[in-house]
């Protein structure tokens, strides 16, 4: 994909709903200040610097599915510079291909429930649809079974900077009350001390897609238990970055509080010693001096690639949960391995059988 | 012995026909006059006389037909023939898998390909059975060739069992003599924009482009011809008042106000993201007029060299192709070739694809 020296690279066309672009083929300057998701910000910036790593830079389609043949087609084919293959940038609610080229899908956006929910609408709707990609970047989907899914390609990311630091509140639980128990948590606003230690931290990057899977709920749920019960203990759970249409930090506590209270977990109407919520990502540098053994958790929605192998480096271990639905978990472990460089566990989800495990090829 | 067919005429039972009840009405009118086939009609599998098909035709609406079926057919139903081949006009919703020989038409995907554009009751009318419908399909009729590459693109395996199904245009014969003999209209410029208006229209591209200097300096008006459609509160909200002076909205109209209005503009402007097929370029040009159009989905495959093209995403490639098209010897040059053009599309051509399979 990246080693033609052109790329036909497309993005949702509700992203670009705002943006005054020049017309229906684009460049990254056009885009670059451009009001997005930073969903597919983090995405673009990770594309676009392979391609310029890769010595090009890429060409930008807006709307491809309207050239979909003949004069149009023609016209469009020849403003990609020489492009043999378009990359969609989806956040799942459609998947557009440009006929002729070879096309791949990066679905970036996985993390947001309602995102993950159209996939899985465009799943059933168009099964078909996905036979047509050759590749898929930074997943490892099986899109439809008795189909071959495309190959997945991994991509690591690159650090990008937090704008604000990163909160903490001490998880204070109402079994009876999301609302009380989203007031409580938000009194109980924390500063890390300096001494503290605890044995052992489960730090757990929760996403708005993994707080609508009971299952990693109930899962959640026991972690909790262990930690309100044993003081060596901690339980750090990074809520996700929204919460529907809102990034409000209130909304996207009471959300996950909300999984929580679903799950019924067996504790106290009491804040937890070692059971925090952080609003924004932590590294494992930044943990050390909390213990000496943390582990990084992830629902399988977790967008690995937007941290780079050396954020990763610090864990001791490196686990997600999975429900190996609609993914191949062999080929999810490799290349969420390729993407942190660490091997990962993966904990949660029946074994999958499917036959046609996509091959995993490292591009950094 | 004629090949039976049932034509589903389901989208008849709309109030205003445009799109796909005209498409509909065309593909019956076609039929009738090949006269190749034993035809009968049906709506829903539920067998309509074809007296009263033939009234609505005269009509030209479906408040007649939907009111009959709604209060004397459904009385007493008549369920079809399941051994006559059953062509669908438009999706078979439900019904797949009912009749041994099935046909769907497919108009376009946008509600695949362009899900932005559509509410969610619209997407999964079109698409929640999209799969069992191609499946109990032995034909698949396309509108289009960009259709059929759209429907390619999300279904490979249905490839080889599509059909072409281009539309005509059929003005009757009485408007023009009765367009000749009514006052002039205004004596501005202007060039008319058919078609709902909604977010695939993008008619955003035609207003933001009067703010355009190329465009501003022109004295050409535009009339939209066209119901107020889904998803444009916003857009019609913020119209620019700037802009009243340039734009008229003229709603629904019928057919006839349509060809009159037609027959005094300067040329159509098509600035649709998307088209199944694009009649309304096919109209303008029947009546010599050209067409600035979107280099886009079927409308290439449509005009042919009876148009100006431009990118419907690029205020400056409109502002460019519009001072051409508005220059009187382009459009002098352009008229004869757009007769031409629109002549190549016929009843014939519409039925032939229709009878050839009904024949099996």
């Amino acid at each position: 994909m990246f080693d033609d020296g052109a790329l036909a690279l497309s993005l949702p066309a509700l992203e670009l709903e705002r943006v005054r672009l020049p017309g229906s083929v684009f460049s990254a300057a056009d885009i670059a200040t451009a009001e997005v998701s930073p969903q597919l910000r983090l995405a673009l910036d990770l594309i676009v610097g392979v391609c310029r790593e890769s010595g090009f830079e890429p060409t930008f389609v807006a709307r491809p599915e309207i050239f979909s043949s003949g004069e149009s087609l023609a016209w469009l084919t020849k403003r990609l510079n020489g492009a043999k293959d378009h990359l969609a940038l989806s956040d799942g609610t459609a998947i557009r291909l440009i006929p002729g080229l070879r096309n791949h899908v990066f679905l970036f956006g996985l993390d947001r429930a309602a995102d993950a929910a159209a996939l899985q609408k465009l799943e059933r709707r168009a099964p078909e649809l996905f036979g047509a990609l050759q590749t898929q970047v930074n997943t490892a989907r099986r899109f439809a079974s008795g189909r071959e899914s495309p190959a997945s390609v991994a991509i690591s990311g690159v650090d990008a900077l937090e704008r604000e630091a990163p909160q903490f509140y001490r998880i204070a639980l109402n079994a009876e009350s999301v609302e009380d128990s989203v007031a409580r948590t938000l009194r109980s606003r924390l500063a890390l001390r300096p001494g503290q230690r605890f044995d052992e931290i489960d730090y757990v990057a929760l996403t708005e897609s993994s707080l609508a899977d009971e299952r990693f709920g109930e899962w959640l749920a026991e972690k909790l238990n262990l930690v309100y019960f044993d003081p060596r203990r901690a339980l750090i759970l990074r809520i996700p970055a929204n919460a529907g249409a809102s990034r409000d930090v209130e909304a996207r506590v009471r959300a996950t509080l909300a999984a929580l209270v679903a799950a019924s977990p067996r504790v106290p109407l009491a804040a937890a010693v070692g059971a925090w919520l952080t609003t924004g990502d932590l590294t494992a540098d930044r943990l050390s001096g909390l213990t000496e053994a943390c582990d990084f958790l992830a629902p399988e929605s977790f967008d690995f690639w937007r941290h780079s192998p050396r954020s990763y480096a610090g864990y001791r271990r490196l686990r997600v949960h999975t429900r190996a639905r609609r993914l191949n978990a062999a080929a999810f472990a490799e290349i969420v391995a390729s993407m942190t460089g660490r091997p990962i566990e993966v904990v949660g989800g029946g074994d999958d059988e499917d036959s046609q495990a996509p091959r995993a090829e490292q591009r950094r | 012995m004629k090949p039976p067919l049932t034509l589903d005429i389901g989208p008849l039972l709309e109030a205003q026909w445009t799109g796909i009840p005209v498409f509909t009405r065309r593909l019956a009118q076609a039929l009738i006059a090949s006269d190749e086939l034993d035809l009968a009609f049906a709506c829903n599998l539920i067998r309509v006389p074809e007296s009263l098909v033939h009234e609505a035709l005269r009509i030209g609406g479906g408040d007649y037909l939907r009111t009959e079926i709604e209060t004397n057919i459904l009385r007493d139903p008549e369920i079809v023939d399941p051994d006559r081949p059953v062509l669908y006009a438009s999706n078979k919703g439900r019904c797949s898998g009912l009749i041994a020989r099935e046909a769907s038409t497919v108009h376009d995907m946008t509600t695949l390909f362009m899900p932005d554009t559509h509410d969610e009751a619209n997407i999964a009318h079109h698409l929640d059975h999209l799969e069992a419908e191609l499946m109990t399909d032995e034909a698949i009729f396309c509108i289009s060739e960009s259709t059929r590459a759209s429907l390619i693109s999300a279904a490979p395996s249905v490839a080889r069992r599509i059909r072409l199904l281009p539309q005509y245009v059929d003005w009757p014969d009485t408007f023009e003599t009765v367009e000749r003999n009514l006052p002039k209209l205004s004596p501005r410029p202007y060039a008319l924009v058919i078609g709902t208006i909604e977010p695939r229209k993008n008619l955003s591209l035609l207003i933001d482009a009067l703010a355009d200097p190329t465009v501003a300096k022109t004295d050409i008006a535009f009339v939209v011809l066209g119901k107020k459609g889904w998803m444009v509160d916003d857009f019609l909200a913020r119209l620019p008042p700037t802009t009243q002076n340039r734009i008229a909205f003229t709603g629904f109209v019928s057919e006839f106000v349509k060809y009159r209005l037609l027959k005094n503009a300067q040329f159509l402007v098509y600035p649709s993201l998307c088209e199944g097929f694009g009649i309304p370029a096919l109209e303008a040009m029947s009546l010599g007029k050209p067409v600035l159009a979107a280099r886009a989905s079927s409308l290439p495959e449509v005009v042919g060299d009876a148009g100006v093209y431009f990118d419907p995403l690029s205020i400056s490639e409109f502002a460019a192709a519009l001072a051409e098209i508005a220059d009187p010897r382009k459009l002098r040059d352009l008229a004869p070739a757009a007769r031409r053009r629109s002549g190549e599309f016929n009843w014939r051509r519409m039925a032939d694809p229709v009878v050839a399979w009904a024949k099996g």
